[in-house]
């Protein structure tokens, strides 16, 4: 407490310093005067009376000195004097000062960018209660990975017999048309169980959530979100309660979920939910294979991963004694929810805060090096505050007070220009990106942004401190600025910082390739269909009408292809089920002479139904065969197109037309003759090679969400009004979503390697751009010392060319080291990357060499310009000058 | 060099407050010449040990500080002994006469002997 109250009595002794100081004058010189006085009145003459006190004193400037030191706080003044005269000092040249700046700069906003991202989307805990507590379950073939979504008789079935959940509940995402009034509006929805509300475990903003009792009554009852509410009924205070259109009947809603509120998104192109519905589930055994509903586990308190995953397995193999025709081949496994929600974004962000960090050190040593310069030009100053009495503690606090100084600054422009780039770096995120509402700069981030701006001030002129703290006084002194021979071993330390550069720089401009080549392997890669003028729309088919009807379906999609084709400007208009590059539809079938065996496990072939003009209007080719004829399927027969890899697969260099294929079932219900061979077209991506598809016409489903696939001689979208005009005349209850090019589907399939190399090839850009800086900086420095030698050789008869390549040499062989030592490095570091790459070998040798050329080029330029100062050294001035 | 100043510092503090118990309000110059006087000439007050010692026991709040006329017309900043400066006082009193009974037993050989 005495201690407090003194410390801030010396606290505010700061800012009084000149009333204080008139007033101890004041007060010392009283207590002379008192003295004075009393000497004389015991017989001195004035003049002994003044020489006397004043030996009695003991120095009035010396009690002045240490009475300052105890009013004020010594160590915070100095800190102050340290920081005025490393604000000179910087001032003085504002180049370095700027480079210096400028590289901290760079890097902390690098890292400081890519920290958000992993904090937002990687550290933060999911947005729901608990959230260490949520797992997804899953369905695989035994001995096998895989991520299969649950039946609906095997989610009752495992929700009743585990133990290790609190709640289990499933979703299945699916875009509903929202009618009624105003114009028709499709929106992604979830069809969810009442249980998988729970288990989520977030409250609505208003109203409730709905019960099993009207899930399983098939009320039909919604649940709207934050966003939607306010959008489309324009926050509605009574909404609870009122009867919206969706899918052409009317639902009540029940509540309204919290602003901002998402639903776990499971699989990649998944967006968020904008309404839930209940799914009316079935426990029918018929849909044992029927996979489609993703499960969400809240875990009991307590009852660990490894449990539920054993949990589930159990319960898996008893229902594959149970039920073997559908579920011999099945087996689940639990895996934690957050890790499933960002599996595909962590690697990628590991590999870039990788890179950054090389960044910023790169950056680091650019301040070093450039410290180090600077204080070459001060020996003498260093020299004479030494001898003035300053401790080598002394010097080194100041230099480390102008690192703290310029990395102060580096972390506010650094941070600032951070802010902008996690703006723009959200507006480039792919949409399907988890999570990336959480991405955004907060106080931590800041904090984190503050100690790594602290450490890179330390770290860049720890070297620079100690080793002018060390000078040797005398030498300096005698040699006064410039010396031919001092710091030998501080050019060792620079010579070491731009090798270690160029390894750094080398890692990460080769990543960069390696991720830039990806990239083109990736959007090399044959799609198979003409991206060029094509176009989609999707509708879902909903309501009464058409609910399992094919026929009325099939009715609407007839008159809607032909009035989309009327349309000036159309080519071609076709319908299917799936888009390519947007996951699959797949099932498994018995080909030719395959018999049926429920314990034999199937591959999963792709299926999609198509009407015959699908193939023209994507603009896939026909490689053998024919397309089916309108008409052609019955119940029992039914014409199949299959892709090229199906052919490969089943038939390998054998023709497939004529073949047949059945159900995978015990009866052979129907038959499909295959009568015509396509291109193959990537299902889940561009990066996963296609695989079997069978094609079937869209009349024999009754699939309600289709696509329409448009060819125009016109750009695409301004067709747009067309197709929704033509949708409202057959039945202006139906929603048409969007338009796409296909060229955006396409595009939307690369967009994450492209995220991802875009910022990869922004970095190497900046690691590049620093490392010209940092060999400038250290050939400059190196001429600047030799600029004595340089004339003693021209006098000698040494040519300017010579020079010039004596320097860049010089300069070369420096980066060279640092080249070969980063090619190492990329060696033994390509297992990280190997997994990021597509189509190219990590250790690469084209691109290694590429880069190590471009990182040679980069070295030339940065010693070019010294060197060119150097040639124009007038030996005549600078010998007389020595 | 350090360590005697220290002790100095703390004993010099005792003194003052001591002084300003027994004189009421008193400047500088009064303290250091009643320390003097007591000591027998003895000890000698510096400027250089006297100020910063009375600034830190106004510091620590034991005494206060106020400008005012001395005895010949002068103006003179005053101190005061405050109530916490009482109370340090009689601590530091009491501790002091610890020590000095202490060191007296163990400089008395008749004590040790019996």
């Amino acid at each position: 407490m005495t201690a407090l109250r003194a410390f801030l009595f010396r606290l505010i002794g700061l800012f009084h310093k000149q009333r204080w100081d008139r007033e101890l004058t004041e007060e010392l010189e009283n207590h002379l005067q008192m003295q004075i006085a009393a000497n004389i009145r015991s017989g001195m003459t004035p003049a002994e009376a003044r020489r006397a006190a004043l030996l009695k004193s003991g120095g009035v400037e010396l009690a002045k000195e240490e009475y300052r030191d105890r009013r004020g706080l010594p160590l915070l003044e100095t800190a102050v004097r340290d920081l005025r005269h490393a604000t000179r000092i910087l001032r003085r040249s504002p180049a370095s000062t700027g480079a210096a700046v400028g590289s901290l700069a760079l890097g902390i906003a690098a890292i400081t960018v890519i920290f958000s991202v992993q904090k937002g989307i990687l550290l933060a805990p999911l947005p729901y209660p608990e959230p260490d507590r949520l797992v997804a379950v899953w369905q695989r073939p035994p001995d096998e990975s895989g991520r299969q979504p649950l039946t609906s008789p095997d989610y009752f079935d495992y929700r009743e017999r585990s133990r290790s959940f609190e709640e289990l509940g499933v979703q299945a995402l699916r875009p509903v048309n929202l009618s009624g009034e105003g114009t028709p509006e499709r929106v992604p929805g979830s069809l969810c169980s009442a249980s998988l509300l729970r288990a989520v475990g977030v409250p609505p903003a208003m109203g409730r959530l709905f019960t099993d009792r009207e899930e399983a009554q098939k009320e039909r009852v919604i649940l709207l979100s934050h966003g939607l509410w306010q959008r489309r009924f324009g926050g509605d205070p009574n909404i609870v309660g009122r009867r919206i259109g969706v899918n052409g009947e009317d639902h009540t809603v029940v509540g309204v979920m919290p602003a901002g509120y998402q639903s776990p998104r499971l699989f990649k192109a998944e967006t968020s939910a904008e309404v839930w519905t209940p799914a009316a589930h079935t426990r029918a055994d018929s849909e044992r294979a029927s996979h489609w509903l993703a499960a969400i586990g809240r875990l009991k308190r307590g009852v660990s991963l490894q449990a539920a995953d054993q949990d589930v397995r159990e319960i898996a193999a008893a229902l594959a004694k149970q039920y073997p025709r559908s579920s011999s081949q099945v087996s689940a496994w639990a895996q934690p929810l957050k890790a499933l929600m960002v599996r595909d974004v962590r690697k990628p962000l590991w590999f870039l805060l990788g890179a950054v960090v090389a960044l910023l050190a790169i950056s680091c040593a650019n301040v070093a090096s450039i410290q180090f310069a600077r204080s070459n030009g001060r020996h003498g100053e260093v020299a004479i505050r030494a001898s003035l009495g300053a401790g080598r503690a002394q010097v080194a606090r100041q230099f480390l007070t102008e690192n703290l100084l310029l990395a102060g600054m580096g972390g506010v422009a650094g941070g600032a220009l951070a802010i902008w780039g996690v703006a723009l770096l959200r507006g480039m995120l792919p949409a399907t990106i988890e999570r990336a509402s959480a991405i955004r700069i907060d106080g931590w981030v800041l904090l984190f942004t503050a100690g790594i701006t602290m450490a890179a001030g330390l770290l860049s002129g720890l070297a620079p401190a100690l080793s002018t703290a060390r000078l040797d006084i005398n030498s300096a002194l005698r040699q006064g600025q410039g010396t031919l021979t001092a710091g030998r071993s501080r050019i060792r330390f620079q010579r070491a910082l731009v090798v270690a550069q160029f390894a750094l720089a080398l890692v990460i401009a080769n990543g960069a390739a390696l991720m830039m080549k990806s990239y083109l392997n990736v959007v090399g890669t044959p799609a198979g269909f003409d991206a060029d003028r094509t176009s989609v729309a999707s509708i879902i088919l909903d309501g009464p009408a058409y609910r399992g009807n094919a026929a009325a379906q099939a009715a609407f999609w007839n008159r809607l292809l032909e009035r989309v084709r009327a349309l000036p400007g159309v080519k071609q208009a076709g319908a299917t089920t799936k888009l390519p590059l947007e996951g699959g539809t797949n099932g498994s079938y018995l080909v030719e002479a395959e018999q049926y065996d429920p314990s034999a496990r199937r591959p999963l072939i792709e299926r999609s139904w198509v009407t015959p003009e699908y193939f023209e209007a994507m603009g896939i080719g026909l490689l053998a065969g024919q397309l089916f004829a309108p008409g052609s399927a019955t119940e029992k027969r039914a014409e199949i197109v299959v892709n090229r890899a199906f052919a490969r697969e089943y038939f390998s260099g054998g023709t497939a037309l004529g073949k047949r294929i059945y159900p995978n079932s015990a009866e052979r219900v129907w038959v499909g003759v295959i009568v015509g061979v396509v291109e193959d077209v990537p299902q889940w991506s561009l990066e996963v090679p296609p695989v079997p598809e069978v094609y079937q016409l869209a009349e024999s489903t009754a699939r309600a969400g289709r696509h329409l696939i448009i060819r125009a001689a016109i750009p695409p979208l301004t067709l747009s009004r067309g197709v929704r005009e033509a949708v409202a005349s057959i039945d202006r209850n139906q929603a048409v979503s969007d338009m796409r090019t296909m060229e955006a589907v396409f595009d939307g399939s690369a967009a994450r390697r492209r995220f991802n190399t875009v910022l990869m090839e922004i970095f190497a850009m900046l690691g590049l751009a620093m490392v010209i800086v940092g060999i400038y900086g250290v050939v400059s420095c190196w001429v600047a010392q030799r600029t004595r030698e340089v004339g003693i050789r021209m006098a000698l008869g040494a040519g300017r060319g010579h020079i010039v390549k004596m320097v860049v040499g010089r300069g070369t062989a420096m980066s060279a080291l640092g080249i070969l030592l980063g090619a190492a490095g990329s060696l033994a570091l390509s297992s990280v990357v190997k997994s990021m790459l597509y189509g190219v070998s990590p250790t690469s040798p084209v691109t290694i060499v590429g880069v190590a050329f471009l990182l040679l080029l980069v070295a030339l330029l940065g010693s070019a310009l010294p060197a060119l100062r150097a040639a124009r050294v007038d030996p005549v001035r600078t010998l007389r000058a020595g | 060099m350090a360590e005697k100043s220290d002790v100095w510092q703390g004993t010099l503090a005792l003194m003052v407050l001591k002084t300003l118990d027994t004189l009421g309000p008193l400047h500088g110059y009064g303290i250091a010449r009643r320390i003097e006087q007591t000591s027998g000439d003895l000890l000698e007050v510096r400027y250089g040990t006297l100020y910063p010692a009375l600034l830190k026991l106004e510091q620590e709040g034991f005494i206060a500080a106020e400008w005012g006329i001395s005895d010949n017309n002068r103006r003179a900043k005053y101190y005061t002994l405050t109530r916490a400066g009482k109370k340090q006082l009689a601590k530091e009193a009491r501790e002091w006469d610890q020590i000095a009974a202490i060191i007296a037993r163990f400089l008395s050989p008749s004590e040790e002997a019996s």
